[in-house]
């Protein structure tokens, strides 16, 4: 059998070819179409973005000048100087208000009998008092009393004697150290956080009201 | 001429043109939107760094807003203390160290002697402390309520310190006398600012 096409233009499948060229153009189109849109949407993306830079520069620049006139006398010299002078304050006002009467009350419950108090001064340590006191007593024995009821009442801790010395006439001379933390009665006003407490209410507030005897002692009886 | 050849020829009007198509499409990917997509990249860093540091600039203005409302409060407070609790001057305060503490000795028919006196700038402070010792006799009740009025006064005197003479005791609440020496003293802000800080 001869198989061999003799035609000048041999045939081929027109219609494949057709629908190849076909699915070409439609591929073509379809990624046209895909670039037109990615860019045209990367362009307003890009630009809106661009927008909110140029947006939030232009605020930055501008809070950080109020900024800058906000921190104008805030210089770190000029704080630290109030800041010392706000903690002096706030020390004066803490030693205004120590309140003898309440110490004394419990000196006065817990002082042995044969113990006797020669003086007592208060000092603030970092914003913790430290109450010193010079007693005198017969025994040693009468010492740890005197110390133990101290520590009893729950305001003194870290109670020492720090020098002693036997006198001439046997008696015992201590001087007696203890960390005091007074009752909390009333927050002066004017006194809070870090902030610089001051004012009047401070030295005179309510306080001192609340601070009379019969409310921290219930042995030695009210206000005097 | 080969099959493929001849469909070129055949269909040139149609394969030309699909061909610069797809070329220009490529193009168009490799110059158009890649290079666009790496800069939107770039333009969402850049605008969240600047987001990033408006936000930090706000923390910050915040910040300084707080510091300037507390520092504010601070010279209010504190010059309130200057001028309104301590003794606005020298002779104030003496007289605070003095005579008022010996009217009020005089309210709990105290005996009252005065003794060292002395004012010294403090260091670093726009203040001056003004400070004494007094000596009180009488009972010990008239004593403690001697002390409880000057804790609850108005005025600004601080007890520094509180001794009990020789005979004074804490358990003689009976009527005896006692002799107290109190060190006492008061501040007020140096004239002329001296030692300022």
């Amino acid at each position: 059998m001869l198989r061999n096409n003799l035609s000048s233009r041999p045939f081929y499948n027109e219609r494949a070819v057709s629908l190849v060229l076909g699915a070409v153009a439609l591929v073509a189109l379809a990624l046209t179409a895909y670039n037109a849109t990615e860019i045209y949407g990367l362009s307003r993306q890009r630009a809106a973005l661009h927008a909110d830079v140029t947006r939030d520069s232009e605020a930055t620049a501008d809070i950080r000048q109020q900024t800058s006139t906000i921190r104008t006398g805030l210089e770190v010299p000029v704080l630290s100087g109030l800041l010392v002078s706000t903690q002096e304050a706030n020390s004066l006002i803490d030693q205004r208000t120590f309140s003898w009467t309440v110490l004394f009350d419990y000196v006065g419950r817990t002082l042995p009998y044969d113990v006797r108090l020669v003086a007592v001064a208060p000092l603030l340590d970092r914003g913790r008092f430290m109450v010193k006191m010079i007693v005198v007593a017969r025994q040693p024995e009468d010492l740890e009393t005197f110390f133990a009821a101290l520590r009893e009442t729950g305001a003194f801790s870290d109670v020492t004697s720090t020098a002693e010395q036997v006198q001439d006439d046997g008696t015992l001379r201590a001087d007696v150290q203890a960390a005091y933390t007074p009752p909390k009665l009333a927050t002066p006003p004017g006194k809070t956080g870090d902030a610089p407490a001051a004012g009047p209410a401070a030295p005179a507030g309510e306080a001192p009201a609340a601070r009379t005897p019969g409310r921290t002692n219930g042995t030695t009886g009210g206000r005097p | 001429m080969s099959l493929w050849k001849r469909v070129y020829v055949e269909r040139r009007a149609v394969v030309l043109p699909l061909i610069a198509l797809l070329v220009a499409n490529v193009a168009a990917l490799a110059l158009g939107v890649f290079p666009l997509r790496q800069s939107v990249a770039n333009a969402q860093d850049e605008a969240y760094r600047a987001t990033t540091g408006l936000e930090a600039a706000r923390r910050d203005n915040q910040s300084a807003r707080t510091a300037r409302v507390r520092k504010d409060e601070a010279d209010v407070e504190l010059t309130k203390f200057y001028t309104d609790v301590l003794p606005k001057s020298p002779a104030e305060a003496s007289y605070l160290t003095h005579l008022w503490l010996q009217l009020r000795a005089r309210r709990y028919n105290l005996d009252f002697q005065t003794g060292l006196y002395k004012v010294e700038p403090l260091r670093e402070s726009r203040l001056s402390k003004a400070s004494g010792n007094v000596l009180l006799r009488g009972t010990y009740a008239d004593i403690r309520r001697f002390l409880y009025d000057v804790e609850t006064a108005q005025e600004f005197i601080v007890v520094e310190k509180v001794e009990l003479g020789e005979s004074g005791s804490l358990q003689d609440s009976a009527g005896g006398i006692v002799a107290v020496t109190l060190d006492v003293a008061t501040y007020f802000v140096t004239p002329g600012g001296g030692g300022e800080k």
